[in-house]
């Protein structure tokens, strides 16, 4: 009988540590509170720049102690640094995590607005249409 | 100002311009007809700067002529290695001109690649002078560190709409009598008149892409940085 219970209590501490490591989370993200939208460079457009920017973000359990872009075009690293700077977060657990900047020139996207898709903490999309500076010719007769 | 076709540096005071220094009737690489015409091309270009500069030089001191000034300092002059390279070739889409600015991610600064397209400028040098004015403008404005601030950067419709007025304001100092587009549907400016604000919005605004698209919607104001 008690060696019946023992194993009973082993096979469900088994099957409770097993769950518990399925179900233990990657990373704990932290939960963004607030940020400025961000936008795609003027200078980078102008050249004709798009690319993708992973940034390092630590936190301090508020706000961001550090972003350093690990990769990317210069213009484009700037621009995602300064944005992510300006992110806050609920309290949590100072913390550290990757996020991924995307910028593209997309013809079909507006000339004047960006489009912006955030899947916050972790993902930002900035597109908008390239600049076009090609300038018909006048009429002036000789 | 550096001249060249395509990428290649070369000056067009060079007495053997590179083989690459043609226009788009050009043959092959160094060809006698491309080389000449690649001369012809650089002398209507210096000779119509030159003339704008003599007639800026006499104008009386103003938002005009600080502009004209600004726009031809913008350019610079020959081998003044100030990142402006002057190209002669296909433009696309039937432009005269066209600026393409480029980032170099070695030196972290910007240059400009400007194409002249000679199929497409037809009359004479003062045509020409009018097209560099108004592509030194878009050299000038993108380097303003106005342009790089997302506060005070320039919308398609104003970079346009800033560039259309300097090639007016060049066009008024150049003594022509008038300055149209579209094959003459949109007057810009004639000496009566002035810029015709509403001419020239909706020429920009009627602006489109290969396919179709307008891209150079309107914003206001049309010229948020005044001159």
């Amino acid at each position: 009988m008690a060696c019946r219970s023992v194993s009973r209590l082993s096979i469900l501490l088994a099957a409770f540590l097993a769950t518990a490591v399925a179900q233990q989370p990657k990373a704990v993200l932290p939960m963004v509170a607030g940020a400025a939208v961000p936008l795609y460079p003027p200078l980078a457009r102008a050249a004709k720049v798009q690319g993708v920017v992973h940034l390092k973000v630590v936190t301090d359990g508020t706000r961001v102690v550090t972003a350093q872009a690990e990769d990317g075009n210069r213009l484009l690293a700037a621009a995602s640094e300064e944005n992510a700077r300006t992110w806050q977060f609920s309290k949590h657990e100072p913390t550290s995590f990757t996020v991924t900047y995307r910028y593209r020139l997309d013809a079909n996207a507006d000339p004047n607005n960006p489009t912006v898709t955030l899947r916050f903490p972790t993902e930002v999309d900035v597109s908008i249409a390239p600049l076009v500076l090609n300038d018909p010719p006048a009429d002036i007769k000789k | 100002m550096t001249s060249g076709v395509h990428g290649e540096a070369s000056s067009f005071l060079r007495s053997s311009p590179v083989g690459g220094a043609t226009d788009e009737r050009r043959g092959g690489c160094g060809r006698e007809g491309g080389r000449k015409q690649f001369e012809q091309n650089a002398a209507n270009l210096k000779q119509g700067i030159t003339d704008l500069q003599k007639r800026v030089d006499k104008m009386k001191n103003g938002a005009e002529k600080d502009r004209l000034q600004a726009v031809l300092g913008a350019m610079g002059t020959e081998n003044d290695q100030n990142n402006v390279n002057v190209q002669f070739g296909p433009t696309g889409d039937g432009a005269a001109a066209q600026t393409n600015p480029f980032y170099n991610e070695q030196t972290g600064k910007l240059g400009f690649n400007v194409t002249f397209g000679p199929k497409h400028i037809t009359g004479g040098t003062n045509d020409w002078a009018i097209d560099a004015a108004h592509e030194g403008t878009h050299v000038g404005d993108i380097s303003d560190p106005r342009y790089a601030n997302q506060a005070t950067t320039l919308s398609p419709f104003s970079l346009e709409y800033r560039g259309y007025t300097t090639s007016a304001w060049a066009a008024s100092a150049l003594g022509l009598p008038s300055l149209s587009y579209g094959n003459g549907r949109y007057q810009i400016w004639n000496p009566s008149w002035g810029l015709v604000d509403k001419t020239l919005t909706n020429y920009i605004t009627g602006m489109k892409d290969a396919q179709g698209r307008q891209n150079h919607p309107e914003t206001v104001p049309h010229n948020p940085w005044g001159n």
